[in-house]
């Protein structure tokens, strides 16, 4: 089963999230803020990171950006999972490289969807 | 009507012409004094005695006589231009001229016009009071000289002693013309004075009207500043309050979801009732929250229609599809009435569809083994061509006092208990508002216990506005 990195410092979103993906058979790797998301994402190289974006530290923004430059990394989907609503908060998500963009509070379905999209097209390309 | 700024311009053109006729006459009475030496060399240079001769005593006239009558008012020209007592000195001093070029022609008549051009050259000063002293010098020298000496005057030994009065007569004769002259180009000059002054006003007027009118753009643009960054305050406060409300409310939510999740596979029992109940309330909290956020957009003028043309009964599909289960919750039959063909229209397709959903699921929300009936029809043709959409329904219906408040935020939770009906207390708020930006209305028909009327209207063809920002009162 792929392997997801939940990037996120709030701890109960953090183990609500990860609970309920374990339960859906994803092997879920945790990081509580940017350089750790950044340092397992080279390290463990997840099928696919969910960035939660106001972090301590390095941010999410400037984590997904580091992670989309490195050739290592580069492939691995991120989804930009977020708070923060408004309209230009989506842009700024996919302008700094992320690959989708969900607002928090998760909708599970609908999340579960963009996880299975993203899986299956990098999958279908390589 | 001559203010004192007038008075001031008319004293200042006067004074300015006065000193300026003051040089003129200081040249001329210099050049005069001049003229007269070389004339008298020309005519008489020497006086005979016999074999002898010497310098004619009119050469020496012309110096010293000439020079003591032409260059006192000279000076004076120069060193004290403006004063009258300069002017009078100089009309003196030039009737004078006048009277020693005739002398020393002895008496030739035509040096006579010397009198008539000093006399037009003195009114230059446009002040007639000069004329005076100068019609006396000429009228005394002709009648002293014509008595006693009438040869330096006529050229003739012996003449009447009246002759004077003839000469000056002509010469008052000219003074009338001249005097009239000078007073009307006083009048003129006057009028001008009059003129200036008034335009004066004007501008004067005008500058401070545009200073004050400079200050209140000012005031606006400062104005202007304050309230925008007021409404940027405004939007940071509710961007930052929808961050911190979604934070707790995700774990909420996924926890109860979790929790629900692994009750189905290892059921407690009770727990399961309180789960739903906290998750029916995050979804609504969170509902809520994307509604003031919604409406906090309109009224800061930032939503944003996306126009196109689409297919009104596809449309109308989609939505029966998505209310349909809705309906069906309380045994309501739906009855759409849309014509064949109905074509397009071009609006925001979402956000109409979004209205529909809204007045569909309240129509469906307070009805119970009713119908619901969604009526479509096309009304009037060009540009004024409109589509109804009517959501009628055989429900509760309400109070006149509960439809005059009906697209008021949260006013549903005054009225009616959520508890049993549900719902953000905004959707109606924000239905209205959609039809607004669209520039159509939303309209509603009710009464208690004969169910609800909701006509929307929207334009065949909906125009953007972009300037015009739709103001709601949140709070």
């Amino acid at each position: 089963m792929p392997t997801l990195l939940i990037v996120e410092d709030h701890e109960a979103s953090r183990d609500a999230l990860a609970r309920r993906l374990e339960r859906r058979g994803y092997t879920i790797l945790v990081a509580v803020d940017g350089n750790q998301a950044v340092s397992i994402g080279r390290s463990a190289k997840p099928d696919l990171i969910l960035m939660d974006l106001g972090l301590p530290g390095i941010d999410g923004w400037d984590a997904t950006a580091h992670l989309k430059m490195d050739a290592e990394t580069r492939h691995i989907p991120i989804i930009v999972l977020s708070a923060h609503a408004m309209p230009n908060d989506r842009h700024q998500a996919l302008a700094a490289g992320g690959d989708d963009f969900d607002s928090k509070p998760v909708v599970f379905d609908r999340l579960l969807e963009k996880i299975d999209t993203l899986l299956t097209r990098d999958g279908s390309r390589a | 009507m001559s203010s004192k700024r007038a008075e001031t311009l008319f004293a200042q053109y006067q004074h300015d012409i006065h000193v300026r006729t003051d040089r003129l006459f200081s040249g001329l009475m210099a050049l005069q004094w001049i003229a007269g030496i070389v004339f008298a060399v020309w005519v008489s240079p020497l006086a005979w005695y016999g074999a002898y001769s010497r310098t004619h005593i009119h050469v020496w006239a012309a110096v010293f006589l000439g020079g003591a009558i032409c260059l006192f008012p000279a000076a004076l020209g120069v060193l004290r231009p403006g004063r009258p007592s300069t002017r009078y000195t100089i009309a003196v001093g030039q009737m004078l001229v006048g009277a020693l070029l005739i002398h020393l022609t002895g008496g030739r008549l035509e040096t006579h016009f010397h009198v008539f051009g000093s006399l037009a050259f003195l009114a230059f000063y446009r002040d007639w009071r000069v004329l005076i002293p100068a019609t006396i010098v000429v009228a005394l020298d002709h009648m002293l000289r014509g008595i006693f000496w009438p040869q330096s005057v006529y050229g003739v030994l012996v003449a009447s002693h009246w002759r004077w009065v003839e000469h000056a007569a002509w010469v008052v004769f000219e003074d009338i013309f001249l005097i009239v002259s000078c007073r009307r180009s006083l009048a003129e000059m006057k009028n001008t004075a009059d003129r200036t002054a008034a335009l004066e006003q004007e501008i004067q007027t005008r500058h401070q009207a545009e200073q004050a009118l400079a200050g209140l753009v000012d005031q606006l643009r400062i104005a202007q500043r304050q309230a925008e960054s007021a409404t940027r305050a405004k939007s940071d406060f509710l961007a930052s309050m929808s961050h911190e409300l979604r934070t707790p409310l995700n774990a909420i939510i996924l926890y109860s979801e979790l929790l629900q999740e692994e009750d189905a596979d290892a059921p407690r029992g009770q727990t399961i009732r309180a789960l739903q109940r906290i998750t029916s309330s995050g979804k609504h909290l969170l509902e809520l929250i994307n509604g003031v956020l919604d409406l906090s957009k309109i009224e800061a003028g930032k939503m944003t229609l996306s126009l196109d043309h689409f297919d009104i009964s596809g449309m109308i599909r989609q939505v029966v599809d998505t209310v349909g289960p809705l309906v069906h919750q309380h045994q309501n039959t739906l009855s759409l009435s849309c014509p064949d063909h109905i074509g397009t229209m071009y609006a925001d397709s979402m956000k109409t569809g979004q209205i529909l959903l809204n007045l569909l699921g309240n129509a469906a929300k307070f009805t119970r083994n009713g119908t619901i009936a969604l009526e479509v029809a096309y009304e009037g043709s060009g540009p004024f061509a409109a589509v109804l959409f009517t959501v009628s329904d055989t429900g509760i219906g309400m109070t006149p006092e509960q439809v005059s408040k009906i697209f008021e935020p949260f006013t549903q939770a005054d009225v009616r208990t959520p508890r049993k009906y549900g719902g953000t207390g905004l959707g109606l708020t924000i239905a209205s508002r959609y039809a607004k930006l669209m520039g159509g209305s939303l309209s509603v028909e009710s009464r208690p216990g004969a169910g609800s009327r909701f006509t929307l209207r929207l334009p065949a063809e909906v125009i953007e506005t972009v300037e015009e920002k739709v103001v709601v009162k949140i709070a």
